[in-house]
């Protein structure tokens, strides 16, 4: 299988908080990683230093074997090919589902109008949200409606890759089941993704491995079923002992 | 002497010595507000973008042209500096106003989430087509709320430039009223010409607010 | 240097009694405008009828016309009429107050929309009277909601305060285009009380954010102050 992301030995600090210690992984093309440890332990920290929305203090990242990290590259470039999908859904406010989708096919890509819109209104339709919702404002649509539109807008630029960043931790109860809809559907149609998460059966149904991330160190890595059932570390059996008495 | 004359307005002289004054009070509203903006943008974009060396300055002038009556500024540019009495009138209110429009704008830049900044970046967007696109579309609409209020004070503050002789609708009211010694109908009629001139501009700006809503942007009150 | 020094020598007294005149005005204005606009707000979301419009007529006739005119009509229309005959001075604070009154009714307006309609409620619920649910549940919170634009409106009518000298008082802007005809330095004493002002401003906000956190009680939020 070809690589898609390789991160080596990623470390980021918050004056004298270290966060990431070292990180280092790589994900191949179609694979779904997810990644799940306690709150604070960096896993946001580590999707954010990956597209470079934070710079990371040392150690490299890797597109398509290219080094993104190096000063001299666009990081604009690179984030095009970076999915990213927000806890907090972040769509631009003052655009209507489809201009959120279709603004960076229009504006980054360059492509025409009707080209950006072709490509807009298939991630839309991806994701489920119909055409009569595609005029909807962001203030209009509910949670799960919102976050759906958010992957669709990392759809449509058709990336190498889909960060989620705790994607259905912001919402109510009923709407979660949607959006993990769509994400197991990006999953099987070969998106390779990267995936923040607390859900533990989209982990199960979907993931080729799970990485448990703690104290900026992931301290445990391999097939779901082995890191979910039968976990080596102690503290991987506490944390999973607290997601399991909280849905229940 | 009757407490109520209102037969002097069958004199038509008198009223259309009045009205021809809003010509210029709307003439010196439009010309504040406009040179108001442009400054006040720059004020902002350089209290929000520019490194502290630049930005701490701009805040004290801001505050220097805040905290000083609109009357001082009149009176520094009209006898201090001797301009003439346009351009006192004009960049003494333009000044203000930039000072409170530059206010306006920077909150309203501010009031745009991060979260939608870090969105369009991880779109690929460079820092230029972010604030084309995403922040000033919504600073915009966010700020015409705060920029209607503005803009009703500086046409009311007009009247101030009576100070000056300035030939607006107080100055001319204030000619009549003495030289044919009625005040009360006269000062009661200019303030009724400002009371409409008002609420027609706050028509015509929530008509704007309305035509360029969207819901959960910018929402009054 | 020395002309500004030379300003303060000969002028000093009279600097003073025009900030004096500045204070004075201002304040008691801004009292006059409190209660009065208290009055007003509550007339605006409680009252019925006749009263409740009133209000509003009165506060929107106000807040659309320039302070300035206002004043004229109260100094040299009153007179006219031969009813009351007004002081400068007394023209001014009741220009003034009238005017602060209109501004001030809004901030308490939206001072008492913003305390959640629950508490009423709750109030009632144990009997209160609607005058006991004002006085005691309600008039707390909303002073500290609507101090910080209260800041705002004392630092406003400090400014306006100058337009007094169009009636013929001598406070502080008046005093300054004076001493200017006087010595020809206009650029200088406009200076000098500009540069009054500024502090006035200065003290004042400093004051109030002071209350502000004096008086501070967590959960209560503070509206976005805006004149």
């Amino acid at each position: 299988m070809k690589e898609v992301l390789r991160v080596v030995d990623l470390k980021k600090s918050y004056h004298k908080n270290e966060v990431l210690k070292g990180v280092s992984f790589s994900v191949d093309e179609g694979e779904t990683k997810v990644i799940i440890g306690p709150s604070g332990g960096g896993k946001s920290t580590l999707l954010y230093c990956i597209n470079m929305l934070q710079r990371p203090d040392s150690g490299e990242v890797y597109l398509d074997g290219e080094e993104i990290t190096k000063g001299k590259v666009r990081v604009n470039e690179a984030r095009q090919k970076i999915g990213f999908v927000f806890q907090h859904f972040n769509l631009f406010l003052h655009l209507n589902a489809l201009d959120n989708v279709r603004v960076g096919p229009l504006k980054v890509r360059k492509m025409s109008l009707d080209e950006a819109t072709q490509t807009a209104v298939a991630a839309l339709k991806l994701v489920g949200i119909s055409e009569d919702l595609w005029s909807h404002y962001p203030a209009q649509l509910s949670g799960g409606q919102q976050q759906r539109i958010a992957i669709a807008r990392a759809i449509a630029m058709n990336p190498r890759i889909i960060l989620f960043d705790e994607p259905t931790s912001a919402l109510d109860v009923e709407l979660i089941g949607e959006v993990l809809k769509a994400m197991k559907d990006l999953a099987y149609g070969g998106m390779t993704m990267l995936v923040v998460t607390h859900e533990l059966e989209f982990a199960m149904e979907v993931a080729n491995e799970i990485m448990f991330l703690e104290n900026g160190v992931i301290i445990e890595k391999g097939p779901p079923r082995e890191v979910i059932m039968n976990p080596k570390s102690e503290r991987i059996k506490r944390f999973l002992g607290r997601i399991h008495k909280e849905e229940s | 002497m009757q407490v109520f004359d209102f037969s002097i307005f069958t004199s038509i002289s008198a009223i259309t010595f009045i009205l021809e004054g809003v010509g210029d009070t709307l003439l010196l509203t439009f010309a504040a507000i406009s040179i108001g903006l442009i400054i006040g943008s720059l004020l902002s974009f350089g209290e929000v973008y520019a490194p502290p060396f630049f930005a701490i300055p701009v805040r004290l002038i801001g505050e220097i042209l805040r905290g000083i009556p609109l009357m001082v500024f009149f009176f520094l540019l009209f006898l201090g500096l001797r301009l003439d009495v346009w351009q006192s009138a004009i960049i003494g209110l333009g000044l203000r106003s930039a000072a409170f429009q530059g206010q306006i704008l920077r909150s309203s830049l501010e009031a745009v989430s991060i979260g939608q900044l870090d969105a369009a970046m991880s779109l690929g967007m460079t820092r230029p087509q972010v604030f084309r696109e995403i922040l000033l579309p919504q600073a915009i609409r966010i700020m015409i709320p705060g920029w209607s209020n503005e803009f009703i004070t500086v046409l009311k503050d007009t009247s101030i430039a009576f100070v000056l002789s300035f030939q607006d609708i107080m100055t001319r009211a204030d000619l009549i009223a003495r030289s044919i010694g009625r005040y009360l109908e006269i000062y009661i009629f200019v303030a009724l010409l400002y009371f409409v001139l008002v609420r027609s501009s706050t028509a015509i700006l929530n008509a704007l607010y309305e035509r360029n809503r969207i819901p959960g942007l910018g929402e009054k009150r | 240097m020395e002309k500004f020094l030379g300003i303060f020598n000969r002028f000093g007294s009279l600097l003073l009694s025009g900030l004096g005149y500045t204070m004075f005005i201002t304040i008691v204005a801004i009292v006059i405008g409190f209660f009065l606009g208290f009055l007003l707000a509550v007339l605006k979301i409680y009252g019925r009828g006749v009263l409740k419009w009133l209000a509003i007529a009165y506060i929107e006739l106000i807040r659309g016309t320039p302070m300035i005119v206002q004043l004229f009509i109260i100094y040299y229309g009153l007179s006219q009429t031969g009813l009351v005959r007004l002081t400068p001075l007394q023209a001014a604070i009741i220009g003034m107050g009238l005017n602060s009154a209109a501004y001030q009714a809004e901030y308490f307006r939206s001072a008492f929309l913003a305390i959640p309609t629950g508490q009423s409620e709750a109030a009632l619920s144990l009997g209160m009277s609607r005058a006991q649910l004002i006085l005691n549940i309600l008039l707390p919170q909303l002073l500290r909601i609507v101090l910080p634009s209260w800041t705002n409106e004392l630092v406003a009518l400090i400014q306006y305060s100058s337009i007094a000298m169009v009636v013929t008082i001598m406070e502080l802007t008046a005093v300054a285009k004076y001493i200017g005809s006087k010595t020809f330095l206009y650029m200088q004493s406009f200076i000098i009380v500009g540069i009054i002002y500024l502090a006035l401003s200065f003290i004042f906000t400093r004051l109030m954010v002071y209350f502000e956190h004096r008086l501070s009680i967590p959960g209560i939020s503070v509206t976005k102050a805006r004149v």
